[in-house]
């Protein structure tokens, strides 16, 4: 018996030096241009930087541009509605960055983001009133997770939008239509007056053609020639236009008030948390009206904040990114919200303010790592940037 | 472009070693070679050292991606070579490890086993279900059992050479050889075929296939048949807070012993000059001279890629030509809304198969179809702390080649994936219902997202397939086609999976080591 199985091995031997011969005949897994073939659509699918060149300015509301870009370093990849771009600006002399929901569908040769310009922005009036055609931009791919994933949403969305809000389910809506609706979308969307609407007409216009597509627009300061909803997206609101509830997913975006209005609302509706997406658009607005934020910090508060050798004042209410880019000090960004961890840091001494929207890893928490765009000096801190 | 300017000025322009990648074995290689003094840069283009050791976080879930279960750290009382290793580097200060007390799950139509760590257990177990087939299946157990003592031993003589170690281990080399010996060239499957007749015994034994890449047919017994024994013997491990917190763990470890850890910051290229490296150029244009390179990229690209391609000698290209690209991996990861006990999803490691043909689900993996098996890790309760309390969090994987993946137009890439994983997710609703409906979050990861991340040839997560004559010691060795430079990682010896890798990176500091006894230059 051993004897047999001794010859078995040893012909096992034989076997697998055959087989490696045969192998190397065929050998054709390594050529170079396999991994080239590879490394392009991997490039194709999740490019880590566009160049892009403005090709329209179009003016949607008072205070609102759409920029529609083109790209110039090859064709614009696959996303999803939803998805961001992290827009790259020089403005003053501080190299910076913003993330934009894409208000584009995919598939279009033009790549679309719609700004509203915000009071005391710093990059938005920029972008609003300083862009013109031919002016060029570096971006991010295409990134997020704010997405209709039809694996576990089913086909019945609720979309709540608010203001500027409006612009990742633009992107949907426009898809759909070109998709022949696969999904029945209820779009409400919030507004102040009726000015402020951003894509209204288009809307409008696609929601008369479509039976798939629910428009509900609610203006929350409507003048008298206003003949559609008054008020707010409340749990009242979202109750009386969507009716029955189950099987629904939810996706909100707007500003932080609206969604935490939202966010009460579906609660009261009884939507469980799970059927509830939201997304994030940068750090929080006003971080001091944030749950945890020390009642010692107050307005106006500044701390030394240093790198290496450098030190400087940043103050406590604006996210440690924006202060160190002001001073030359540039982290790789993606989400500017907390969540990607793109610009991973290590927190030497000190303590920050973190909201709960910044998603740092367990093992990175324990190990002193901060997300610098969603974190706050609440005492003198010393940083390494990586 | 706007990229981060150099943030810190002091960079030594020259070191010892500069180590291409921080994945386990870049970080193991990395950790070791400081330990030993010399002074070491470490570079990664990812802006979190690890490699696939590490997590990612979606909302209130983080999510392991790759370790399913780690072998290698023995049990409490013999604690395996690996985890001395660690503890005397000073990496699992850090740590915690968590045990497991099965070691998996099998499901096949007609049967639900649930295998215990021990090989009493294990084997009363497969003798209880397949009662026609014990004596076989004894037969083949012992045989395991004794393989893998003998791949202890030599485990333990990599990792402990030294005074009297050195001697003992010596000794006991004659009784420790004769089943490496004998099955040197052994599939897995030959061996497994000789004793178990049942094929539904088979089916469970071979269920860790998955973690090889190569159906038994193919699977070096070696190496296959050692993770099976350590993994029986000794029992899988977890690690709290994900395999990221043992990847920070070495680099913590690594920048206490004085090493330099560069994040977003790649290798563009290795410099050479009269056949030998000379240093590095990194992705931000510094250059660092250092006369031994560590790449834990793979062989392939860092020789296609990052080296000039006549630099490269032609023996190189002969001895990777019959080296064939290992399987990448299809993954599903699922942040799910209810407690993991309320969804049954009690066990860590459930292999959900379709049918007893281990062959044909591997032929599946070659084409862009649903997998023939699932392999479901549900992580929440072992490691709690990596979720919200009342979620958990899981991960359904499966083995699968890259090529197809390839030939996907860009556009119909989330159509293609949606497609597999809607299908797994079906599997594992019908053997724990409610998970579809408890999803709050589900990412869907493929061969081009690990490409996109690792950078390694077809995204390949344990290398070069481990056929017998590419497995162990006939694996691509750690010493490159230059003088001066080493490769770590599973494309090379001893082979792919997390405790080879550490393994492997060990062993390129052990030959960083032998080619300059002293270090150069103190960090």
């Amino acid at each position: 018996m051993l004897v047999m199985d001794l010859l078995e091995d040893l012909g096992s031997f034989v076997r697998a030096v055959r087989d490696q011969r045969a192998d190397r005949r065929a050998g054709v897994d390594l050529a170079g241009e396999e991994l080239g073939r590879q490394r392009r659509l991997v490039e194709a699918l999740h490019p880590p930087r566009m160049q892009l060149r403005v090709a329209e300015v179009i003016e949607e509301t008072a205070s609102a541009r759409t920029l529609r870009f083109e790209r110039t370093d090859g064709p614009l990849p696959p996303f999803r509605p939803g998805a961001y771009v992290n827009l790259f600006v020089e403005l003053e002399g501080v190299r910076t960055s913003r993330p934009y929901s894409i208000s584009s569908a995919p598939g279009e040769a033009w790549l679309d983001i719609t700004v509203r310009e915000k009071q005391a922005g710093f990059v938005s009036p920029h972008l609003v009133r300083g862009v013109a055609v031919g002016d060029r931009f570096e971006s991010t791919g295409p990134l997020g997770h704010f997405r209709h994933e039809p694996l576990i949403h089913g086909e019945r969305l609720v979309l709540l939008a608010g203001g500027c809000g409006i612009t990742p389910f633009m992107s949907l809506v426009r898809d759909q239509r070109r998709r022949g609706w696969p999904l029945q979308v209820t779009l409400l969307y919030g507004s102040r007056t009726a000015d402020d609407v951003i894509f209204g007409e288009e809307l409008r216009a696609i929601a008369a053609e479509a039976d798939r597509l629910t428009l509900v627009e609610v203006l929350s300061e409507a003048d008298d020639a206003w003949t559609g909803a008054h008020g707010l997206l409340d749990a009242r609101r979202i109750g009386a236009e969507v009716g029955d509830l189950d099987g629904r997913t939810f996706f909100v975006c707007g500003p932080a008030p609206m969604m935490d209005l939202c966010r009460e609302a579906l609660a009261e509706l009884g939507v469980p948390e799970h059927r509830v997406v939201e997304e994030l658009h940068g750090p929080p607005d006003d971080v001091r009206r944030q749950d945890g934020w020390p009642d010692d910090v107050g307005p106006g508060a500044t701390f030394a904040v240093t790198v290496g050798d450098r030190t400087f004042e940043a103050p406590a209410d604006e996210p440690l990114m924006n202060s160190l880019e002001r001073h030359g000090l540039v982290l790789p960004a993606e989400c500017r919200s907390g969540e990607c961890s793109a610009c991973r840091a290590r927190l030497l001494s000190g303590r920050v303010f973190a909201p709960p929207q910044a998603r740092v890893r367990w093992s990175d928490l324990a190990g002193g790592r901060i997300h610098p765009c969603a974190s706050y000096p609440v005492s003198d801190v010393e940083l390494r940037l990586q | 472009m706007v990229r981060p300017t150099a943030l810190e000025e002091d960079v030594s322009e020259s070191c010892d070693v500069v180590v291409v990648g921080a994945g386990l074995g870049g970080l193991s290689a990395a950790t070791w070679l400081a330990s030993k003094g010399r002074a070491v840069v470490l570079l990664e283009r990812h802006n979190v050292p690890g490699g696939y050791a590490t997590s990612f976080v979606r909302g209130r879930y983080e999510f392991e991606v790759s370790l399913h279960e780690m072998s290698g750290m023995g049990t409490e009382q013999n604690p395996g070579p690996l985890l001395r290793h660690l503890e005397e580097l000073g990496v699992t200060d850090h740590v915690e490890l968590v045990r497991l007390d099965t070691v998996y799950r099998s499901i096949f139509p007609g049967v639900d086993l649930t295998m215990p760590v021990g090989f009493e257990g294990y084997t009363d177990v497969l003798c209880q279900a397949f009662p026609g087939d014990a004596d076989g299946i004894r037969r083949f157990m012992r045989r395991i059992r004794a393989l893998g003592r003998e791949i202890e031993h030599f485990n333990r003589m990599l990792y402990w050479t030294r005074g009297w170690d050195t001697v003992g281990h010596a000794l006991r080399v004659p009784f420790n050889t004769w089943n490496i010996a004998r099955y040197a060239l052994t599939t897995f499957g030959t061996v497994l075929r000789r004793d178990v007749k049942d094929p539904g015994a088979r089916a469970v034994v071979s269920q860790f296939w998955g973690y090889i890449g190569l159906p038994p047919s193919r699977a070096a017994h070696l190496f296959l048949g050692g993770i099976i024994a350590t993994f029986i013997g000794n029992g899988p491990y977890h690690v709290r807070g994900g395999s990221q917190a043992l990847s920070s763990a070495f680099a913590r470890r690594f920048e206490q012993l004085g090493g330099e850890l560069r994040l977003n910051c790649g290798a563009r290229s290795i410099t050479t000059a009269n056949g030998r490296v000379t240093g590095v150029i990194t992705d931000r244009g510094e250059e660092l001279r250092a006369e031994h390179v560590v790449s834990n990229l793979d062989p392939v690209s860092t020789c296609r890629e990052l080296i000039e391609a006549d630099r490269v000698p032609r023996r190189f290209w002969r001895g990777q030509r019959s080296n064939r690209t290992g399987v990448s991996s299809f993954g599903v990861y699922m942040g799910l809304a209810r407690p993991a006990e309320e969804l049954g999803l009690t066990d860590h490691a459930v292999f959900i198969n379709e049918s007893l043909d281990t062959e044909e689900h591997f032929a599946k993996c070659r084409r862009l179809e649903p997998p023939g098996v699932v392999a479901l890790t549900s992580y929440t309760p072992a490691l709690p702390e990596m979720t919200e309390p009342g979620t958990c969090m899981a991960m359904a994987a499966t083995a699968m080649y890259a090529e197809p993946w390839f030939d996907v137009r860009p556009e119909r890439y989330v159509e293609t994936k949606n497609r597999i994983a809607a299908d797994m997710l079906d599997r594992i609703e019908e053997v724990f219902p409610g998970v579809r409906a408890a999803a709050e979050v589900v990412e869907v990861a493929t061969p081009v997202t690990n490409m996109r991340y690792g950078g390694q040839i077809g995204g390949a997560i344990y290398g070069t397939e481990q056929v017998p004559t590419n497995s162990i010691l006939y694996r691509t060795p750690q010493r490159g086609p230059l003088k001066g430079l080493f490769f770590a990682g599973s494309f090379t010896q001893p082979g792919g999976g997390f405790e080879p890798a550490m393994t492997s990176g060990k062993l390129a500091g052990d030959c960083v080591l032998a080619a300059s006894p002293r270090a150069i230059r103190r960090a």
